[in-house]
This record gives C-alpha cells, sequence and structure tokens, in this order.
C-alpha cells in the first residue's frame, strides 16, 4: 500500500492485519466493531474446540460458544490484560462449557447418546476436509470419528477433559493447567493416561 | 487443509459451523462487517446492555412463585395449628358447647377419651332426634312414617328388589296425662341438736 504524503489525500485506511489482541481489544472497548470482529475471527475455532472438548456435541458447543462471546463481549471493560486475551477468552469458553455440562437438562442430553444427526454434523462441519476426501474415504473419516467417540465413553472425564483439549491443538500444556487450575505435570499424566486407555477400547471395539 | 492422521486429533479439531460468527456478530451488536473502510471510532450501535434471555427469566420467576406458594401454605398450616385461623371443617363439635358438668380434675385422669366422645355422641343424637320427633308431632298428627305404617308401605322409601318390606305395626300415640303435682308438704325447720363439742388438751408425747 503506496504512503501518500499529500495533506489533502484521504486518510489512509487502517488495517488490522498486524495489529495485535490488545490492540483490537483496546479499540473494541471504544466501539470499533472491525476490531471485534477481526477478534471474533481470529479466535472463534480455538472457542469452539475449546467447548466441543467439555460437551463433545456440536449443538451445545455451539451454544456454548455463543455464550461466552456474549459474555466476553459484555465484560471487555473489565479485561485487565493480565493474562492474554485468548487465554481469557478460552477460560471463560470453558466455564461456560462446564456450566452447561453440569446443568440438569445437560445431563439429561447427555443420558441420550449422540444421535446420528448429531454426529452427521461432524461431516457438514468439516466439509473443508471433507472436500479434499473421495466418498470412501469420507465413510471411512465418519466411521473412524463414530468408534473415537464411543471409546471417549470408557475415559474417565478429568483425563478425557485434558485429552480433548490437548488434541485440539488450540492450547498447551501449561494453559490447559491454568484452564483447568492443575499443574502441568498432571495434565501431562492425565492426558498419557488418557490415551492408554482410549487406544485399548480402540483396539477392543475394532 | 492438512488433515492430522491421528483420528482422536481429526475428532478434537473440529470446525464451527458457516454462520458461527454471523451469529456472534449479531449477537454482540456488531452485525455484518460493512465492507467499506470506515474510520474507527465511529458511533455505531452497539448495545452491551444485553437483558438476560427471557427463558432464564421466566423461569427464575416461576421459581419464586413456587418458593413462595409453599411459603404461604406452611405459614397458613402453622397458623392453623396455633389457632388463629379457624379450620374449614368445624365439624359438630365446633363452636359449640358440650353439656356435661364441670367435674374435679381427679375424675378425668381415668377418663378414656373415646368411650366420653362416644357417649356425648350418642346424647348429642338423641338429643337430636327427640327435638326432630317432638316438632312433627306438633306438626302433623300422624307422621308419614305411621302412615306409611299403617298403609303397609315400607318406612324408608320404595321396597328394594329381594327385599320384603319391614311391617312396621302402627304406633298409637295416646293421650299424656300428666298429673298435676299436687302442693308440696312444707318444710318444717327445726333446730339442729348440736351435740357440744369437748376440747381436750393433747397429752404430751412421751420421749
Amino acid at each position: 500500500m503506496s504512503l501518500s504524503l499529500s495533506p489533502t489525500a484521504a486518510a489512509r485506511p487502517s488495517s488490522t492485519a498486524p495489529v495485535t489482541d490488545a490492540e483490537l481489544v483496546e479499540r473494541a472497548r471504544r466501539h470499533d466493531d472491525e476490531a471485534w470482529a477481526e477478534l471474533v475471527h481470529r479466535h472463534h475455532v480455538a472457542v469452539y474446540r475449546t467447548a466441543y472438548a467439555a460437551l463433545l456435541r456440536h449443538g451445545e458447543a455451539d451454544d456454548a460458544a455463543q455464550d461466552a462471546w456474549m459474555t466476553a463481549w459484555q465484560r471487555l471493560d473489565g479485561f485487565r490484560g493480565d493474562a492474554t486475551f485468548r487465554t481469557w477468552l478460552l477460560a471463560i469458553a470453558w466455564r461456560k462449557a462446564l456450566d452447561r455440562r453440569r446443568s440438569l437438562a445437560g445431563w439429561l442430553r447427555r443420558l441420550a447418546p449422540a444421535s446420528r444427526e448429531d454426529e452427521g454434523r461432524d461431516d457438514m462441519v468439516n466439509v473443508a476436509d471433507s472436500a479434499t476426501l473421495d466418498a470412501q474415504a469420507a465413510l471411512l473419516d465418519r466411521e473412524a470419528r463414530h468408534r473415537v467417540r464411543r471409546a471417549l465413553r470408557g475415559v474417565p472425564q478429568a483425563q478425557r477433559d485434558c485429552l480433548l483439549l490437548a488434541a485440539g491443538g488450540e492450547l498447551t500444556y501449561d494453559e490447559i493447567g491454568d484452564l483447568l487450575d492443575v499443574p502441568t505435570g498432571t495434565v501431562k499424566w492425565r492426558v498419557s493416561e488418557g490415551r492408554k486407555r482410549l487406544r485399548t477400547r480402540l483396539e477392543g471395539l475394532s | 487443509m492438512t488433515r492430522p492422521p491421528d483420528p482422536l486429533a481429526r475428532f478434537a479439531r473440529v470446525t464451527p459451523p458457516r454462520d458461527h460468527v454471523r451469529r456472534v456478530l449479531e449477537r454482540t451488536g456488531s452485525g455484518p462487517v460493512n465492507e467499506q473502510r470506515r474510520r474507527p471510532g465511529d458511533e455505531r450501535a452497539g448495545n452491551r446492555h444485553v437483558l438476560m434471555p427471557v427463558r432464564w427469566l421466566a423461569a427464575s420467576v416461576a421459581g419464586l412463585v413456587v418458593i413462595a406458594g409453599l411459603l404461604l401454605v406452611y405459614q397458613v398450616r402453622d397458623m392453623r395449628d396455633i389457632g388463629l385461623v379457624p379450620p374449614a371443617a368445624a365439624g359438630e363439635w365446633g363452636g359449640k358447647g358440650v353439656d356435661v358438668p364441670v367435674l374435679p380434675p381427679r375424675a378425668y385422669w381415668e377418663m378414656s377419651a373415646f368411650e366420653e366422645f362416644t357417649r356425648l355422641e350418642a346424647s348429642r343424637t338423641a338429643a337430636t332426634r327427640r327435638e326432630t320427633s317432638s316438632a312433627r308431632a306438633a306438626a302433623e298428627p300422624r307422621g308419614t312414617a305411621q302412615r306409611s305404617s299403617a298403609e303397609g308401605l315400607p318406612v324408608n322409601g320404595p321396597p328394594q328388589d329381594g327385599i320384603a318390606p319391614i311391617a312396621i305395626a302402627a304406633i298409637d300415640m295416646g293421650d299424656i296425662d300428666v298429673t298435676p303435682i299436687g302442693p308440696l308438704p312444707a318444710i318444717a325447720v327445726g333446730d339442729i341438736d348440736v351435740p357440744e363439742l369437748t376440747v381436750t388438751p393433747l397429752s404430751e408425747e412421751v420421749q
């Protein structure tokens, strides 16, 4: 983009690409909708995956993620910057997902196994992946996800949480420890034990 | 996009729905971002004071109503137990005195409540029937029951199937002769002979 030195030229339009999260947050506090939209675009996948790690259902993860964004937007003025915006945001998303998981309604919903419709949404939301696969590979992929979902039921919840948060690729072990309020070593141990159990269950299911 | 080979990773690395970001921006009041550049700081509608979802408000109000109703029920029950609120059905004994002479407390100690109730109930019922029959006798010389019994009809309504009516002989109500009481004998009040009391000193105790 060329730099105009003429005083009568139009102001150079602002760009959000190289802007850090802290600067975007500051601008969003001043009601800059573009800055807020940029924050949403940057972190919506991480928020969604964090909620999905707790709930394992797309519909509930979507609702929890929406609630997390709403809470973050309402409390944006109270964000002190002690941690990064991403860490703060994912902590909100995790708490929202846990609240939904612990609620009576959520417990009743989880009594019913995940329907094929919910698993079918796996194919819809992962269309970016499926587009590169042929039909057979897509079918195998869907079956593999179904087996993983069934195998995860046999993994203790604490290990399952750490396992899925780590497998989501959005958080480091330290960040997971901060999120769950456990030491990093405990997180690593839970991930290791969770993988062993999952492998055993998958071998039993296959 | 490179697909992770690990099935667990493929399971965990889900992708949000396509309209997820749009709905987030709509809820937070930003709406769809205008493609045209705008200056930062422009005024735009962004209502941060989002009201609580209606369903949670309705659930909270319903819960408060239920709690208030339960508290009211318990409060009324307590008041009724204390006696501030009269019971709905006063019953036969409510508000009416029982014609029982006052007995000394000792007499009540060995009294059976159930026997007393049965006795009082029977006496009250008998008194009610006497009042009813005397009122009917004053209104009609021969009551319905007497007429029915004289004609051979059952006293209590039409005969039931398979049960023969009970023939009740007519009761002739004779005249009641009340002999006036004669003059009472005069009571002569005489002197009462009271023996003279002799008070003797107490003997000293033998130590």
